[in-house]
């Protein structure tokens, strides 16, 4: 594939890789793909490795047409992706040719698909990542989301092409379930760490790539107003003055003057991306133990697959 | 039972983790150069080793956070980094860099709250540019946008705090002040800060490097500048 050009840009697609890590001490978000399990799936099934770029869509997908010949792959959210009028569900792969039409459907549950091509998108590195910080107006297509219209360039690849067998799905969070978020205490973990876990939260519609807004409930723990700022972490569930709390995602700002009274640990985060409003979610005490059992989980099956593809 | 692992490493600092993937090392709890200065050292000290698995280091007031790859480093090795760091003297006063001058045209056409800080504080147009371009500034921390430093310290005389509810649009190049601390936005974005004038200096471009005017521990002048001045030096053609 050369290119993909955008027809319908979808609710908001961003170019997304692994992040644009080591300049936050000069205020810039760490950025990258929200769902890293997903992103790095859909490129195992394009034939990547986890670093390439990829797309990264929001409830309602781009249809995007292609230039060039090759296979393109999708994972994350509930969704049916169609290629010239054929169906799959993701994650999937299919084979794409000159004029082919990608269409990624409405996502049915969870919130974010990823699209890779073979070969990765190419748009041009910005401080050393792809990614997109519409924020800050970083990366991607003009440091924006996709529009009607924009050319997005693709690798060549340097290896053929070898078919996978997508994995059974991951679980997907629900609004008629409670997602469990597994978390270690935070910096300011006296300012309501246990009223935190104590009962569930509701996620409002306030929620995008900088972090997740919950709703306030009666006895929901009010923070401290003007701490001293410090540095952020993705995953950072901070309490707010009037009973929010806001769980920090990839386009977090660096430093944060909140309460950060919780820590969503890192193998879950992929799971709170693909929360929709309305769903709701009980934080869940953990120990730095299964912290680290879940994140050692991971990067063996991230690194097998890059493996792989090597 | 001790649930936030903290470490103490004397002088009332405190090391704790940040999560599964971060350190937190607090040397204070208050915005103030002598710690703040502790903060610089430090987090200069981690990025010159470059170590193997730490993906960031982070300054900011008075804590610095590393961010390391739990599969490459343990935490315990991190924290033990920081502990050896801190056992070094931190660089006398003479060491820091030359102070960076960033023009200023105090214009109430490109500083919105200039006459509201002027009569808020019950002082001429002219005496709030004077105080506000009278002093050195050290730049605490960077944060909020890419190249936006938190600077101080602001005249008691002028330090007005900020909006109550923040502006929708602050125009990229806005000079601020919050209580004592004062900054520069490097682009447009919402804001809270009283916006007393505006540079024609663009503070980030991840095309040059380095990619912030700014950098933490560093210090800042403020140079006054007629409208014409910064007309003729803003490609943006000014307000």
């Amino acid at each position: 594939v050369i290119s993909l050009r955008v027809n319908r840009p979808g609710l908001f697609t961003t170019v997304q890789d692994l992040g644009r890590w080591g300049w936050q001490s000069a205020g810039v978000p760490v950025s990258g793909a929200m769902d890293v399990r997903s992103h790095r799936l859909a490129n195992w099934l394009a034939g990547n490795p986890g670093a390439a770029a990829t797309l990264e869509s929001t409830l309602a997908g781009p249809s995007l047409e292609v230039r060039g010949n090759g296979w393109i792959a999708a994972a994350g959210a509930q969704c049916t992706i169609t290629v010239d009028g054929v169906a799959c569900e993701a994650p999937c792969a299919a084979p794409v040719r000159e004029g082919s039409i990608i269409d990624v459907g409405p996502c049915r549950r969870g919130a974010r698909v990823y699209v890779a091509v073979h070969g990765g998108i190419n748009t041009p590195l910005v401080l050393g990542s792809r990614a997109t910080d519409a924020r800050s107006g970083l990366g991607g297509i003009e440091g924006r989301a996709l529009a009607a219209g924009d050319d997005i360039p693709v690798r060549t690849p340097r290896t053929a092409y070898e078919r996978r067998e997508p994995p059974v799905p991951s679980a997907l969070p629900h609004a008629r379930e409670i997602t469990i978020l597994r978390v270690l205490p935070g910096p300011h973990a006296a300012e309501g760490f246990d009223r935190l876990c104590a009962a569930p939260w509701t996620l409002t519609p306030r929620c995008d790539r900088v972090g997740c807004r919950f709703a306030a409930s009666a006895d929901a723990p009010h923070a401290t107003a003007g701490l001293i700022s410090i540095p952020t972490v993705t995953g950072s569930v901070q309490l707010t003055p009037s009973g929010e709390a806001i769980l920090l995602m990839a386009d977090r700002q660096t430093v944060g003057g909140y309460a950060q009274v919780a820590i969503v640990i890192a193998a879950d985060v992929p799971v709170a991306a693909q929360l929709t409003p309305a769903c709701r979610v009980r934080f869940a005490a953990c120990s730095h133990a299964e912290a680290h059992e879940a994140w050692d989980a991971d990067a063996r099956t991230f690194s097998a697959w890059d493996q792989e593809i090597q | 039972v001790s649930r936030l692992t903290v470490v103490t490493a004397g002088d009332g600092i405190a090391i704790r983790a940040l999560g599964d993937t971060a350190v937190l090392v607090e040397l204070g709890t208050a915005i103030d150069i002598e710690t703040n200065r502790r903060v610089f050292a430090l987090a200069g000290g981690l990025q010159a080793l470059a170590i193997d698995g730490v993906r960031d280091v982070v300054p900011a007031y008075a804590s610095v956070a590393v961010h390391y790859d739990p599969s490459r480093l343990g935490r315990e090795t991190v924290v033990d980094m920081v502990r050896a760091l801190l056992r070094q003297p931190v660089p006398s006063l003479s060491d820091t860099q030359p102070a960076v001058d960033v023009p200023v045209c105090y214009d109430p056409s490109l500083g919105p709250d200039l006459l509201s800080v002027a009569s808020a504080t019950d002082r001429t147009v002219a005496e709030v540019a004077a105080i506000h371009a009278g002093a050195v500034y050290r730049v605490f921390m960077l944060g909020f946008l890419p190249g936006f430093a938190y600077m101080g310290v602001v005249d008691s005389r002028i330090a007005v705090p900020r909006h109550p509810t923040p502006r929708a649009r602050v125009a990229a190049g806005s000079v601020g002040i919050a209580g004592s601390q004062t900054g520069v936005y490097p682009r447009d974005s919402p804001g809270g800060w009283q916006i007393i004038g505006r540079t024609p200096l663009c503070l980030f471009d991840p095309a040059r490097t380095p990619a912030a005017v700014l950098s933490p521990g560093g210090s800042v002048r403020f140079v006054p500048i007629t409208r014409h001045e910064f007309d003729a030096a803003a490609p943006r053609g000014g307000a």
